[in-house]
């Protein structure tokens, strides 16, 4: 099953659709016509379609046998296509055809007329104008929007750097935007997360929670995704406040687990305030 | 009232043709690099190694294999999945699959999927290798595929409910173009080139007719991929429509398993696998699972998966299933979904391609670009007729909106779209490679690159843009193998060198494609600007006879 033992039996399909296609090309009125010079005789046509006609049986029964039904029968189609494309545009450069009848030329000249059509009106040209103007600026805004783009993440000034146990890392919240609701209203704050390129492969687990974690099982939510980027979504608790700890805990593949944390001002700010905001809103209704 | 069946079809064919034409043409030409999308990707990732194909001697087989259970067992003790993927030859993703262990666990309480890794390990040792180098951000090919029913910037929901309408109507002109085609028949292998309408009519003609059970199966298929989006009826009938009803109703169809925890399996893996080998030859093996059904009675199953590839239902390969403990070989288990799964799968799998070798990839792309060349060829051919209705009339002079309109959009899409294709390529190569969402821009690029060559389109006598955008094309095309050279150390000379036909076959695609437009270019420059002619033609003159 390997592609090149196959390529022969590719081939040959081709080959046998392109006989086919030719001998029912002979087979027709007009392309047998064309292709012979002459009129072919009856006999000869019929001769002809059923060759052709014997060649395609031929050629499917040896694609299902090389490919399998299912396959062989679709690339079959497929290889019979290009055949009988290849003979329609070969057969206006074939050699032998009869001298053309009608005059080619008669098309182009009606279209040469239109030549003197004037060319631009007032209005034309503005509109060109302000096509031309469009163009350019399409490309102002898009030079513009790169010059723009922003750092990733990760790579930003206030990413945290880390160590647990023996693995560098980096952390940052993916934007410096106050929390995400979801459903029933529950604030979320996405992460990211990368180790250094030689510990990557030594984590096992990486999980992150707002406050310190009770027991070993509830480390919180675990860092989807490997090496350059891992990411976590997690729910920020309405108790929230500068003060409180934001936990990471590894697991490392050799069992080992390391836990370190931060402020939650340190991590972001936009957060804390967003809180502090709620706080404030809900304190002062009635 | 048109007057005769065979009229009411032709007009239908023309107008449900235009009207969805472009967006057609954009579905095709992005939907077309699809087959290719694993190399496409691959290329977009010049940072990562050419893949060394390094199969298990088969020697040390039984040690390799004995230290990737180790490893397992040490790593995940607790999973509910692991699976170690033998080195092979894969279809999908495409190229070879290197030797590597994956373990997935049971979910938490509360969560849906549990902690999974996975690590690659050396062949010949079993011994843990280094994880990959960092490629640079890109959407890839798959990014470039997902545009032909995702379109981009517009919702999922939307964009596939658009895509859907376009391919209904496309199947609607199909069958009214095989109707109205008279002499189907008579003129099968008919073309005249030179003649203006004729040619192009001719060249609609043949392509739609030689192609047409490639077209008809895509568009059909196409439709069947979102049944459940399009026709959801039954389905919500029977089960309900809000998301649990549809876990439950994919849960069923896929007969999916939980899975129970195992212990490491006593039979002789090493045993089996040579088992397999035997019935189905070397490196034909893709990987060998070990897990266990929740139920009573179950026991943990090893399952041995034979590659993809070889036949039409591509994603369900065949499988060998032993006792994990005894090593006796257990019944095969049922498909499941049945019979009508089966023939749902067969038709994604024909529409994919996946189950192709190099050689049925070739020809689903060739047969992809016909697509546009029926679909470019048509929404010409009605501008080419309308334009002589115009002539015809004597009213030359006046621009009717609606024609001018259609031939701006023809530019624009059959003759720009390429180039905005090719800025993909350009974006991958010389965007910075540490800016933020990187694959986003190199979609922006597409899109800016699209809409300047509509404007560009817009700013110039028609016959000129038709021509300097085919140039634009091409150019754009050839460019892309020199800026790879440029840019990375994988430049073309090198890729032959070293026998890495995955850059060397895109690179000489680029080539191939830069070709066809220049063909292009020369043959509409030849018919719309000639030489005597030293004034610019007008836009009245149309890009008749181009081939």
């Amino acid at each position: 099953m390997t592609p090149d033992a196959l390529t022969g039996a590719h081939l040959l399909v081709l080959a046998l659709g392109l006989l086919a296609f030719l001998s029912l090309a002979f087979a027709t009125e007009r392309h047998g016509e064309h292709l012979l010079g002459r009129m072919p005789a009856r006999r000869w046509r019929r001769f002809a379609r059923m060759a052709g006609w014997l060649v395609l049986g031929l050629s499917l029964a040896f694609a299902i046998g090389a490919l399998d039904v299912g396959v062989g029968i679709a690339l079959w189609l497929g290889w019979l296509s290009i055949a009988a494309l290849a003979w329609v545009f070969t057969f206006p450069r074939w050699p032998w055809q009869p001298p053309a009848r009608d005059k080619p030329q008669r098309n182009v000249k009606s279209n040469s007329g239109a030549g003197e059509v004037p060319s631009s009106s007032p209005m034309r040209r503005r509109a060109r104008a302000i096509s031309a103007l469009l163009l350019l600026a399409t490309i102002i805004v898009f030079a513009a929007g790169i010059s723009r783009v922003q750092i990733p993440a990760l790579e930003r000034s206030y990413a945290l750097k880390g160590q647990a146990g023996p693995w560098p890392f980096t952390l940052v919240e993916s934007d410096r935007n106050p929390p995400e609701l979801v459903d029933m209203d529950i604030p979320m704050k996405e992460f990211r997360l990368r180790f250094c390129d030689e510990c990557d492969q030594h984590i096992r687990l990486a999980t992150l929670k707002v406050n310190k974690p009770r027991s070993p099982r509830a480390t919180g939510m675990g860092f989807m995704g490997q090496r350059w980027e891992r990411r976590a979504e997690i729910p920020l608790p309405s108790t929230l406040r500068a003060d409180s700890e934001l936990w990471l805990t590894v697991t490392g593949k050799d069992g080992s687990v390391h836990q370190t944390f931060w402020r939650m001002d340190q991590v972001s700010p936009a957060a804390v305030a967003w809180f502090e905001q709620q706080r404030t809103t809900s304190n002062a209704q009635p | 009232m048109k007057e005769g069946f065979r009229q009411c079809m032709a007009w239908l064919h023309t107008w449900t043709g235009l009207v969805v034409g472009w967006v057609l043409f954009f579905v095709f030409a992005t939907g077309t690099p699809g087959y290719f999308q694993y190399d496409i990707t691959r290329w977009m990732q010049p940072e990562r190694p050419q893949v060394q194909r390094v199969a298990i001697p088969e020697a040390d087989r039984a040690q390799v294999l004995g230290r990737a259970l180790d490893r397992l067992e040490q790593l995940a003790p607790a999973a509910n999945s692991w699976r170690i993927t033998l080195p092979h030859e894969s279809l999908s993703p495409r190229g070879w699959q290197e030797f590597s262990i994956r373990w997935e666990e049971a979910p938490k309480p509360g969560h849906e999927r549990g902690v999974s890794g996975s690590e690659r390990l050396d062949p010949r040792t079993g011994a843990l290798l280094a994880g990959e180098v960092q490629p640079r951000a890109t959407a890839g090919g798959f990014g470039l595929y997902r545009m032909h029913y995702m379109l981009h910037y517009l919702p999922y929901d939307w964009a596939i409910r658009l895509v859907g309408n376009c391919t209904m109507l496309m199947l609607l002109a199909m069958l009214s173009g095989v109707v109205a085609h008279k002499r189907i028949f008579k003129d099968f292998f008919t073309f005249r080139p030179g003649k203006g309408q004729r040619s192009w009519l001719d060249a609609h003609n043949a392509v739609s007719v030689m192609a047409l059970p490639f077209f008809l199966m895509i568009t059909y298929s196409g439709l069947v991929f979102f049944l459940f989006t399009y026709m959801p009826a039954g389905r919500d009938v029977q089960y309900g429509s809000n998301q649990a009803a549809n876990k439950a109703f994919y849960d069923e169809l896929l007969d999916r398993h939980a899975h129970a925890p195992f212990a490491r399996p006593k039979a002789d893996i090493a045993a089996l696998v040579d088992q397999a080998e035997k019935r189905w030859g070397p490196d034909r093996i893709a990987s060998v699972v070990v897990e266990r059904h929740v139920g009573d009675g179950e026991v943990a199953e090893i399952v041995i998966t034979h590659a993809q590839g070889g036949q039409l239902d591509f994603w369900n390969p065949a499988k060998l299933r032993f006792d994990a403990d005894t090593g006796a070989p257990l019944p095969a288990e049922p498909n499941p979904g049945g019979d009508a799964r089966l023939t749902q799968s067969v038709m994604l799998n024909l529409h994919e391609g996946l189950f192709a070798g190099i050689w049925g990839r070739w020809l689903y792309f060739v047969a992809g670009l016909l697509g546009c060349a029926m679909i470019g060829t048509g929404l010409v051919l009605w501008t080419v007729k309308r334009r002589r209705h115009h002539l015809a009339s004597g009213r030359e002079a006046d621009e009717h909106f609606g024609v001018r309109l259609v031939e701006i959009l023809n530019v624009a899409t059959i003759a720009g779209l390429p180039l905005a294709l090719a800025a993909y390529f350009w974006a991958n190569r010389l965007l910075p490679l540490e800016i933020a969402d990187r694959s986003a821009w190199e979609f922006h690029a597409v899109f800016a690159a699209w809409m300047g060559t509509l404007f560009y389109a817009m700013a110039r006598p028609l016959a000129r843009a038709w021509v300097e955008l085919l140039w634009g094309s091409c150019l754009a095309f050839a460019l892309v193998p020199v800026i790879n050279a440029l840019t990375t150390g994988r430049h073309l000379a090198n890729s032959l060198a070293a026998g890495d036909w995955v850059f060397a076959g895109f690179d000489l695609t680029q080539l191939g494609l830069a070709a066809l437009f220049a063909l292009m270019a020369v043959k509409v420059q030849r018919r719309l600007l000639p030489a005597s002619q030293k004034t610019p033609q007008p836009h009245s003159t149309t890009a008749k006879g181009a081939a």
